[in-house]
């Protein structure tokens, strides 16, 4: 399997402004700090992260919605870094994203039909109104909705199908790639169960490559076929997702685990909850960011900050404690 | 939760009072503005008397026809010059109307223009113009008109002109600031992932988000307008003569409210009715152009 | 021990009684039959799930409760007997004195119900003078220490001085509680709590909740969608759907024998981590229109189970013989006939 989507040390770190009226002082918040990932093709890659662990500001890198600060992107082998104006057009036909609040990555003020044909009239000028016609109504049959919600402005549309329309949309060009950024968070959970089966069916029927990134570990697990932890800008677990589901290896990721709420009633916890907060990502601890709430610290931790390491067929680890962390 | 139980009268009298819709046709706005339009359309055809000519000071403060000493000739009277003040209102009206009208979407197209490319742009396009809206807005508008009307001479054209020089400032700054919190959302991410170009993603997605509200300050301004156009001709930089405009008939004839009342009320009524009505059509034009409001 | 829907006060053991508490709301578009004949029960110290999906009414029970409701919205029959008192026969007067004191409510948004001018100090101080206005400056700053303290924001007396942007949304949330629970109520509500939170600090919020329950012998009501964290929270539930109760129970009944379809349907439809689930069950169609609800059962359009019956009356409640209650044509001699 070719690797459809690559990032090597790729890092992005914004200046902010942290005192001073005349002469500003600036701190960097680091956030996305060398990752490393490869997306087959066909694949389904989840990333799942809380606040601040830098997800959204890596799909904002691969949507090329900013730049990174150092590190590379490659698509299909060539460097994002490289295209010019005409290939990053090409590169947006190929790549595409559904946004988490379909509320508001829908325009207010235009209809479905418009919305869904809007790729299409942006990248094929010499479609006939036929063309554009026809296939926005096969796009949005593919979702499951009928022609009427063509003239429907979003606000006419309930949750389920406001998300079917963006989908609808990000299909229309038969992209190779799928950034969907929590696809189901806002919905309903009987509407969730409708949309992630319809997500997995067309990738089934169409062969297409998600990266899906997501708070929700469980809807993870069920969908992606390889899964990376992010913590504070950085993967601290990456693997197939059944094998680090079998045996999470990070101190994070089985305090993640641990503090998923799951429907089974009389379950114990043994472990305490996961202790404080996020570091200050303007001031993250020198070392491993995870140190301040790690139940297995070490002295290493503090001066050098761990690598991701293989610790298995397809299964890597940043920490150096690894197999030590009490399980829950 | 005072007196819970309620019978069925209860809830039919509730929902009367609390769901109350919104009206289809904004009839207020419609009448107030209604002598502003049609006298400003029909002018000339419609006024009873002639106004152009020499004054005929024999004629002049005639009271209106309700007064003693008033005829049905002249209906609401006469000004100082004579005039028969209906058909002096009838005929200013053009003027008043177009002083007003061409002077907002002056105004409106720079300031639109503006404060798309500030709030778009940001970073130093941003700030040369806010600077300049800043330096704008510091100039007493009535030092800018005198000044303007020095360069260019008094008349028709000096007005709209200084007009728009001073007011696009308000237009710019509500743009700017739509734009910059409509270019956060999500839509407009989506648009730049689908690869949209900036000049349409601009047209496309953020100018008809942010246009309801320019209507609606448009509106409300063409009422700032008309005042502004009366205070201009109460210093004597207002339109000259031939041309009238209410605003002048008031100005001119502000030495005879105490004895001839009619002059100075007639009109100043007639401007307080427009700009209430352009008020009313702003909120109404607001509420009918979000398309959430639309019924399904 | 279960709540139950139309279980009247069996009694003096419920600290809260509702029953057939409706609740519409008035619009331009017509009446949102938000509550339509709602029924439960709520002992003291027991903690109760009230789960549903968007629009269900959950939310507006709750409001309906503590008597604070958006104004086009009224509450137009029934009974909420809490300590023996009818609330819905109540003045506004009288029922001021009961919110905060005797019930309390936390909502989802805590950066909304915060003042962002004033101090977190000062806000929780301002909670303690409701009950004695006369207290002294210090000792109103002790007690405040001590209940942030006992919500484990570390180093409280510093942060008194601190403004509520100045605090993370699992710390806010925490002060939030605090206040709830400063003059000891004997119910708290929790709309949501935790939906605006992270997974691992929503899990310290739930742990925390559970032993300040524990510890006062305060009663809960839960209003999530989520139904993790009523197994994890709640000793009983209610799932509602379309303004009604459709099944309650204890949670270990609910969960493991559920009867309603409808609530067979979420527990199908959720991904669970570590089970295998080829495909999610899906319950098809959306949730309803509350202006246009549909005739007899409310759930039918989306039911694989419905039969004539169904489309025509809405089902009587039936008491479970594990425990419980559900609304369905199902359970009924007259449905099954179908």
């Amino acid at each position: 399997m070719t690797n459809l989507l690559e990032a090597r040390d790729l890092a992005k770190h914004y200046r902010i402004p942290t005192s001073g009226f005349i002469f500003r002082k600036y701190k960097p918040l680091h956030a996305v700090d060398g990752i490393s990932l490869a997306i087959e093709e066909k694949a389904c890659f989840g990333i799942v992260g809380e606040t601040g662990s830098g997800k959204t500001t890596l799909s904002k890198l691969i949507l090329q919605l900013e730049q990174p600060t150092s590190g590379s992107i490659s698509f299909e082998g060539e460097n994002l870094s490289d295209f010019d104006r005409q290939k990053t057009m090409w590169y947006r036909t190929r790549v595409s994203a559904v946004f988490q609040d379909a509320g508001s990555s829908l325009d207010p003020r235009m209809r479905v039909r418009d919305i869904v044909a809007e790729p299409l009239r942006t990248h094929g000028k010499d479609l006939s109104r036929a063309d554009i016609k026809s296939q926005t109504e096969k796009a949005l049959q593919r979702v499951g909705l009928g022609a009427q919600m063509l003239a429907r402005f979003p606000h006419e549309l309930s949750g389920g199908q406001k998300q079917r329309v963006a989908i609808a949309r990000a299909l229309i060009l038969e992209p190779s790639l799928v950034i969907l950024d929590e696809p189901v968070s806002a919905l309903d959970v009987s509407i969730q169960a409708q949309i992630l089966n319809l997500l997995a069916d067309i990738r089934e029927a169409s062969g297409l490559t998600y990266l899906i990134i997501s708070h929700d570990l469980a809807m993870l697990y069920h969908l992606s076929t390889q899964i990376a932890v992010m913590y504070m800008g950085q993967i601290v677990e990456m693997g197939d997702t059944e094998e680090v589901f079998r045996e999470p290896l990070h101190p994070y990721t089985r305090a993640l685990f641990a503090a998923i709420p799951r429907p089974i009633p009389g379950r114990v916890k043994e472990c305490p909850a996961l202790s404080g907060e996020i570091s200050d990502p303007l001031n993250p601890p020198p070392g491993c960011r995870f140190y301040p709430r790690c139940v297995i610290r070490s002295d290493t931790c503090t001066s050098k900050a761990p690598a991701l390491t293989p610790a298995g067929a397809s299964h890597s680890v940043a920490c150096f404690s690894a197999h030590d962390a009490p399980r829950c | 939760m005072a007196g819970a139980l309620a019978t069925e009268a209860d809830i039919n009298e509730l929902q009367c009072k609390l769901g109350k819709g919104r009206r289809r046709i904004p009839i207020g706005a419609l009448i107030l503005l209604a002598p502003l339009v049609v006298f400003g359309i029909l002018g000339k055809w419609i006024a009873p008397h002639e106004i152009m000519g020499a004054p005929n000071t024999a004629n002049a403060l005639r009271p209106p026809v309700f007064m003693d000493g008033g005829t049905w000739t002249y209906l609401l009277g006469t000004d100082k010059l004579g005039r028969d003040l209906l058909s002096v209102l009838i005929v200013g009206a053009r003027t008043s109307l177009i002083v007003c009208v061409v002077g907002v979407l002056f105004a409106g197209v720079i300031g639109i223009a503006l404060g798309l490319l500030a709030g778009y742009f940001g970073k130093w396009v941003d700030n040369v113009i806010m600077r300049v809206v800043d330096i704008v807005m510091s100039i007493p508008g009535i030092l800018f008109m005198l000044l303007l009307a020095a360069a260019l001479g008094p008349g028709i054209k000096t007005i709209i002109i200084s007009m728009g020089l001073l007011m696009w400032c308000g237009y710019t700054r509500v743009m700017r600031g739509e734009v910059l919190s409509i270019k956060e959302r999500d839509f407009v991410a989506m648009a730049k992932v689908m690869g949209v170009s900036k000049p349409r993603i601009l047209l496309r997605h953020i100018l008809p988000s942010v246009g309801s509200t320019v209507i609606v300050m448009a509106t409300l301004q063409a009422g700032g307008a008309m005042m502004m156009e009366g205070g201009l001709s109460f210093l004597g930089l207002g339109v000259q003569p031939p041309y009238v405009t209410w605003g002048r008939i008031i100005a001119e004839n502000k030495s005879v409210i105490t004895s001839a009342w009619w002059v100075p009320v007639f009109a100043g009524l007639l401007m307080t009715m427009a700009i209430w009505g352009f008020n009313i059509l702003g909120d109404w034009l607001r509420d009918v152009l979000d398309p959430k409001m639309r019924r399904r | 021990m279960t709540g139950a829907t139309g279980d009247t006060q069996r009694g003096n053991a419920a600290l809260l009684s509702v029953e057939d508490l409706k609740t519409y709301v008035f619009t331009p578009g017509g009446i949102v039959r938000a509550v339509d004949g709602v029924s439960f029960s709520i002992k003291p110290g027991e903690a109760m799930g009230l789960v549903g999906e968007s629009g269900c009414g959950k939310s507006m029970t709750c409001h309906s409760i503590i008597g604070l409701l958006p104004t086009a919205a009224r509450t137009i029959g029934g009974k909420i007997v809490f300590e023996g008192e009818d609330l819905t026969a109540k003045p506004e007067s009288e029922l001021a004195g009961y919110r905060g004191k005797k019930i309390a409510m936390i909502l989802q948004d805590p950066l909304m119900s915060l003042n962002p001018v004033f101090t977190v100090g000062n806000q929780v101080a301002e909670v303690f003078r409701l009950d004695d206005s006369h207290a002294s400056k210090q000792t109103v700053t002790q007690r405040v220490v001590d209940i942030l303290t006992r919500v484990k924001i570390s180093s409280a007396e510093r942060r008194l001085r601190n403004y509520p942007f100045e605090f993370s949304g699992g710390m806010r949330q925490r002060v939030v509680a605090a206040m709830a629970m400063a003059r000891s109520p004997r119910l708290l509500i929790a709309d949501e709590p935790t939906t605006a939170l992270d997974v691992t600090i929503q899990d310290q919020f739930l742990r925390l909740l559970k032993e300040m329950q524990a510890e006062s012998g305060m009663a809960l009501i839960l209003v999530t969608h989520n139904l993790g964290i009523v197994a994890e929270v709640c000793d009983s539930v209610a799932i509602m759907y379309a303004g009604r109760i459709v099944e309650s129970g204890s949670v270990m009944r609910v969960y493991n024998e559920p009867a309603h379809p409808y609530t067979r349907g979420l527990m199908e439809a959720l991904p669970v981590l570590g089970v295998r689930k080829k495909r999610l069950y899906q319950i098809d169609g959306e949730p309803p229109d509350l202006c246009g609800l549909p005739s007899g059962c409310h759930f039918h359009p989306r039911c694989a189970f419905a039969t004539g019956i169904c489309r025509r009356e809405y089902p009587p409640t039936k008491e479970l013989p594990g425990g419980g209650y559900a609304a369905c044509w199902l359970l009924d001699e007259r449905g099954r006939e179908q």
